[in-house]
């Protein structure tokens, strides 16, 4: 008796299922991630509530700006404006913290290259699952024709490409490229708009993020030895 | 967040879908379940976005397999002209998952976008980040190895018969 293929693969596909051990061992899983989250969430409202009291306080300074408006003003522009750049400025470091130690990670444990060549272009023919495509970096047009090759990783989740280079008869460097979204990975230094990579240290290596041509892009390569000589 | 069973089961079935193989498809999905919560459980769209790490997920533990997760198509690669078409294909019902088994992870992932979820080419393209032209050769593939293998089977069982 014959059958649609879109019903017959439907029910197929259908018919397989978790059984209730499994089941209830990802239920587990997903209760323990949801309690951790309730209690993050937890902490940031408090923190909020903590916030809401200096809100208070200012509405009392307000009464002061009436009598002294010129120099609450004041305070309020050196004060409370700065606290809060700074909460938005503690979240994006940790993004960029995270970032940093991810990349480190993977530079550290040096895994096989899937793909060895020097040529941009076969390296996009062999990238056929990302959903960009991979590009020089203006800064590091003195290592082109040191690439050694490349291959798949993930970047926050993302996959993204990861290209050695032979920096020196030593040393390797490690770019990292995956499209960039601000709500994903904060809000980082765009090159093309003249603004400064951000350098950072993270497991002990030197870690360079910024964005270029609508990428993020992140390198990992050895500490200068002169600079350890302090 | 806390899914149900059945949602559960749905992004199990994807797991399969990818893996072809229930252990496997098991640990796939423990294992993007628990990097989705070490992530912080993020996206405004969480199955949309658990879909996403299962995706990358299997693709990184193919590469520890050294193996393509999905197998890069010719340019010149053959399209579906009408998704239509893919309707009226009929097979017998004891064959699908000798089908399903002869079908790569790529074509099996349109399958399932196609047939369980409902999806058209277009919003499968979306949902997967590929240019419809993908999904539609892709589709194509399928359609070519189900009319292939309903027809040797069909040889098989006449010749059985005589």
């Amino acid at each position: 008796m014959k059958e649609s293929f879109k019903q017959s693969a439907k029910d197929f596909i259908e018919k397989q299922s978790l059984n209730d051990d499994e089941l209830t061992q990802l239920e587990a899983i997903l209760k323990k991630g949801h309690v951790i989250r309730r209690a993050n969430v937890e902490k940031q409202t408090s923190n909020g509530e903590s916030q809401g009291c200096e809100v208070s306080i200012l509405s009392k300074l307000s009464k002061y700006i009436v009598s002294f408006g010129v120099s609450a003003a004041l305070i309020v522009m050196f004060f409370v404006l700065p606290s809060i750049n700074e909460t938005e400025n503690k979240s994006n470091q940790s993004l960029v913290l995270d970032i940093a130690n991810e990349v480190a990670k993977n530079h550290i444990k040096m895994k096989p290259l899937e793909v060895k060549t020097k040529n941009i272009i076969q390296l996009r023919t062999y990238f056929t699952e990302l959903d960009f495509s991979v590009v020089y970096s203006e800064k590091l047009t003195d290592l082109k024709s040191k690439m050694l090759g490349a291959r798949y990783c993930s970047i926050q989740g993302v996959t993204a490409a990861q290209i050695r280079y032979q920096k020196d008869s030593v040393n390797k460097l490690t770019l990292y490229e995956v499209p960039y979204d601000s709500k994903t990975f904060g809000d980082l230094p765009n090159i093309n708009e003249n603004e400064m990579p951000i350098k950072i240290f993270a497991r002990g290596l030197s870690v360079t993020i910024w964005v270029e041509n609508g990428l993020l892009m992140a390198t990992v390569e050895e500490i200068p030895p002169q600079s350890q000589d302090l | 967040m806390i899914f149900e069973r059945k949602q559960i089961q749905r992004f199990y079935r994807y797991c399969f879908s990818l893996t072809g193989e229930p252990d496997s498809a098991a640990d796939l999905l423990q294992t993007a379940i628990t990097k989705w919560i070490s992530l912080g459980q993020p996206g405004n769209q969480p199955i949309s976005y658990i879909r996403r790490v299962i995706r990358n997920q299997f693709i990184d533990d193919k590469r520890k397999e050294n193996s393509l997760a999905f197998e890069t198509l010719e340019s010149d690669s053959p399209l579906l002209i009408d998704e239509n078409s893919l309707e009226d294909l009929r097979v017998n019902q004891e064959i699908v998952e000798f089908i399903f088994s002869k079908l790569n992870s790529a074509e099996r992932e349109v399958v399932y976008f196609w047939a369980v979820e409902g999806y058209t080419a277009k919003e499968i393209s979306e949902e997967l980040n590929l240019a419809r032209g993908t999904v539609l050769s892709r589709l194509h593939r399928v359609k070519q190895k189900v009319i292939a293998l309903v027809s040797e089977n069909e040889e098989a069982s006449s010749k059985a018969q005589l």
